[in-house]
């Protein structure tokens, strides 16, 4: 009998066609790039550049928490109303609590991914209809504090923080690369993260391991609304105010950066990193055309194409036998 | 079809058709996927009226031959003919319309749907009228095939109310409803409980007679000896042999398939009062079985025994924390032991090998380090930390202890055959050394060569380490083989306790389970 497993080193010309579809959202990001200081000598300028990566903070940080969730084979939808909840609490008590209110930000955002989790997790409510709920009631709940009008935030230092930089790096930008460190930590080295993929890649496997899934699932809605809530606190620094619509359609554009990233809503897989970079392409998209001078309404067809095309072109149609 | 094609073709009836009484005739069969030769040259003839088995290992390509027959993979090359006629099916519903019929060892199933929608799917068109469908005439007819199967049932009940074994036979209904003159059924016989496995039974008598025929795979090499006239061997996508069933015996025909001789696990024999009592229930009732008292000691195997509904499940369920106990005692290494998780029996030191591979045991898209890895998720911990380093040496030593053939800890559990799979199951859950562990059906879906090598792995596993195993088995031949007490279950209670090679026969068994 033959005993001994052909065993060879994990590196092998084999899986070469695997690994560069891993690299694809890179690939894209570097494209793109290039197209856009082709068309515009601008593109490249560092003021530019720190524009660019100013308008992807808030963004990036609260795609780290839907990342999270798609992994889990969860949905978020709720993302535009928790962050904007976030900033204008942040904005309301900034006032009156100082510095205190940045933590009234983040907490609010916890809090509703506690709800939001518990309610899928116990209630057995599909992610989908739980967190479609709290977008709606969400958005209520923010035009109640502002009644329908932006918080300004008068407190300056709060607003330097956000237009301000540190050792020439804007410190909405740092914030970003800290949180988005923490979340490759927690995707890689925590038991959480390593449950939550399991998780996605099969829930009764997960159960059958000894993972506590209720427990999983609402911890990974706390750490996505934690998330949501740094994303308010930054939104509301870098306008100098709570706004009701400021985060308005933002779940899309985290899905959409998740999704271009290489993590498929059937989760399992993928990761953080990979969304960064989605984040970045999404971003310079919007700069690159804006640049180019591209009307707003062109726009929006183009970044639809370039979601779906992205994912044509990236996923492995070979082991997929049927797609809904 | 392109004159060209029709012109090969006809070449290949010229060849064929010398044989005229063969309903199916297969000649120089090839098929390869990329570098993969999963058939090659494959050649035999079924005639009407017969049963005929194709055996062979996992991988050795019955599922790509019963893939090709039934139109939904084309051959690399190769010809058929059925009837005396070229048969080169482009479709499954090609090969339907042809007269050839399948039934998936997976479930092929819409849940949310009647009966009869499931039975008559794709092939409403024969009741309708004026184009619109009958339903009346539709669940009638339902319910004559479900009457011919023996089934119970409205045609109106939604599939997914029905118990895997009534679902398996709806499927088997359908495939009956096309009226095949070639029946292929692939393991189907893994989901069907004992009645249905008689009706089976039945209807294999009856498509003979009906001068139809039947090409079965299954596992089971007793319902081979039983249904079929003959044999057709494969090893590794090549023929073997062609042989009549009465001219063979179980373990020439396990030797024909593994191409080597398979020498039984010597018996352990282990007394249960030399040794600590690792598992004791005294009395325990649960949701499926009622006042059980059995022991499981250091070093034994003892294996539960019984039909699909004898309760054999929900015991191992129940000790595994996935069930609370409604009555009794139990006691994990002479301490009490009441779990109300998962979690806690696994603190206790229990692990559990599932039944059903695919859905509770392992994740298909994650590589085995992962895969191996999510048990230990909690013992690898430090604040919730852990190191990827020590799960990428646990895979390694798996691979190793448990023979798996992979490249390593990264390769993806789907790019493995069903007996490594197997494997990486059993291994996870041993890596977290268990005190005891509880195996459902440890080689289901596994062939024979595989099947020995894991009953060598567990023999050797709890002679090296302070293993109690406690087993739950629908393969008879592996209970008698590896046993060294057998409880008995009929009904959700215990009916027998046998110890021991003289008690442990198989007319025992069956006499206590039926």
């Amino acid at each position: 009998m033959s005993q001994t497993a052909e065993y060879s080193a994990p590196k092998s010309r084999a899986k070469a066609p695997q690994d560069l579809r891993k690299y694809f959202p890179f690939l894209v990001l570097i494209v793109v790039c290039i197209a856009f200081s082709l068309v515009s000598d601008q593109f490249f300028s560092s003021r530019n550049l720190e524009t660019v990566l100013r308008q992807t903070a808030v963004l990036s940080i609260a795609a780290m928490g839907g990342t999270f969730i798609i992994m889990m084979a969860s949905i978020d939808l709720s993302v535009g109303s928790v962050v904007g909840l976030a900033a204008v609490v942040t904005a309301y008590f900034v006032g009156e609590f100082g510095y205190a209110a940045i933590l009234m930000g983040v907490t609010v955002g916890g809090l509703l991914g506690a709800v939001v989790g518990g309610v899928y997790a116990k209630l057995k409510v599909p992610s989908f209809i739980v967190t479609l709920g709290l977008l709606v009631a969400g958005h209520g709940m923010m035009l109640h504090i502002t009644e329908g009008r932006p918080i300004m935030i008068k407190d300056a230092s709060l607003r330097a923080i956000g237009s301000g930089s540190v050792a020439g790096i804007p410190t909405i930008v740092l914030i970003a690369i800290v949180a988005c460190a923490i979340a490759y930590v927690i995707q890689k080295y925590t038991s959480l993260g390593r449950s939550i993929i399991a998780v996605g890649g099969g829930e009764t496997v997960a159960l059958r391991s000894g993972i506590r899934v209720d427990r999983v699932k609402i911890f990974a809605f706390i750490l996505a609304g934690i998330y949501s809530g740094v994303a308010g606190v930054v939104l509301a620094m870098r306008m100098g105010a709570g706004s009701p619509t400021a985060g308005s359609g933002l779940e899309l554009d985290v899905i959409a950066a998740v999704v271009i990233g290489g993590t498929p809503l059937t989760g399992g897989m993928g990761g953080v990193v990979g969304t960064l970079i989605g984040a970045l392409i999404i971003a310079i998209l919007s700069n690159g055309l804006n640049l180019a001078g591209i009307s707003s309404y062109t726009q929006l067809i183009i970044k639809g194409l370039v979601l779906v095309i992205a994912i044509i072109i990236s996923i492995d149609r070979k082991k997929i036998g049927i797609i809904k | 079809m392109t004159e060209m094609a029709t012109e090969q073709v006809g070449q290949v009836t010229g060849k064929v058709s010398a044989d005229h009484s063969s309903l199916l005739s297969v000649g120089g069969l090839d098929k390869r996927y990329d570098v993969v030769h999963a058939v090659d040259n494959l050649s035999f003839d079924v005639f009407p009226g017969e049963s005929v088995a194709l055996c062979g290992e996992n991988g050795a390509g019955k599922s790509s031959v019963f893939k090709i027959l039934a139109g939904e993979i084309p051959p690399s090359a190769g010809t058929m003919a059925l009837g005396g006629k070229p048969y080169k099916p482009l479709s499954a519903s090609a090969a339907v319309a042809a007269g050839v019929s399948m039934v998936h060892q997976e479930f092929n199933i819409l849940p949310g749907v009647t009966i009869t929608e499931n039975v008559f799917i794709g092939r409403f068109d024969q009741f309708t009228r004026f184009g619109f469908i009958d339903w009346k005439a539709a669940h009638d007819a339902a319910e004559v095939l479900l009457r011919r199967l023996r089934l119970d049932l409205d045609p109106r009940s939604l599939m997914g109310t029905l118990s895997p074994s009534a679902q398996k036979m709806v499927e088997l209904a359908r495939a009956l409803s096309t009226e095949p003159r070639i029946l292929l059924l692939d393991e189907i016989t893994a989901a069907l409980d004992h009645g249905d496995c008689q009706t089976l039974h039945e209807v294999i008598i009856d498509l003979k007679a009906r001068k139809a025929a039947v090409v079965y795979v299954s596992h089971r090499l007793q319902e081979i000896f039983q249904d079929c006239d003959r044999v057709v061997v494969m090893k590794d996508g090549a023929y073997v042999t062609t042989r009549p069933t009465s001219d063979l015996t179980e373990n020439e025909l396990s030797m024909l398939m593994v191409g080597r001789d398979l020498k039984p696990t010597e018996r352990a024999d282990v007394t249960g009062a030399t040794k600590t009592e690792m598992l004791k229930l005294s009395n325990v009732s649960a949701k499926g079985f009622d006042d059980v008292t059995i022991t499981v000691a250091e070093g034994q195997i003892v294996t539960i025994a019984g039909l699909a509904g004898s309760g054999a499940d929900e015991l191992l369920e129940a000790v595994f924390g996935v069930q609370p106990i409604t009555a009794g005692r139990m006691e994990v290494d002479g301490k009490r032991f009441a779990p109300r998780s998962i979690p806690d029996a696994m603190s206790a030191g229990i692990g559990m090998v599932p039944k059903e591979r695919a859905v509770e045991g392992l994740v298909e898209a994650h590589d085995i380090s992962s895969n191996v890895g999510i048990v230990a998720l909690r013992k690898n911990t430090f604040a919730g930390f852990i190191n990827p380093r020590n799960e990428h040496r646990l895979a390694q030593e798996a691979i190793r202890q448990f023979h798996i053939k992979c490249r390593g800890p990264e390769t993806l559990l789907r790019a493995l055959s069903g007996g490594n799979k197997q494997k990486v199951l059993l291994a996870k859950w041993f890596m977290t050394e268990p005190k005891l562990i509880l195996l459902n059906n440890p080689t289901r879906g596994v062939d024979v060569g595989v099947k020995f090598e894991i009953y060598e792995l567990i023999d050797r596993l709890r002679r090296s380490r302070p293993l109690a195993i406690l087993m739950a088995s629908e393969d008879m031949a592996e209970v008698i083989r590896i046993s060294d007490v057998v409880v008995t279950m009929r009904h959700g209670q215990v009916s027998g306790v046998f110890h021991g090679t003289e008690q442990i026969t198989e007319s025992n068994l069956i006499q206590a389970m039926l």
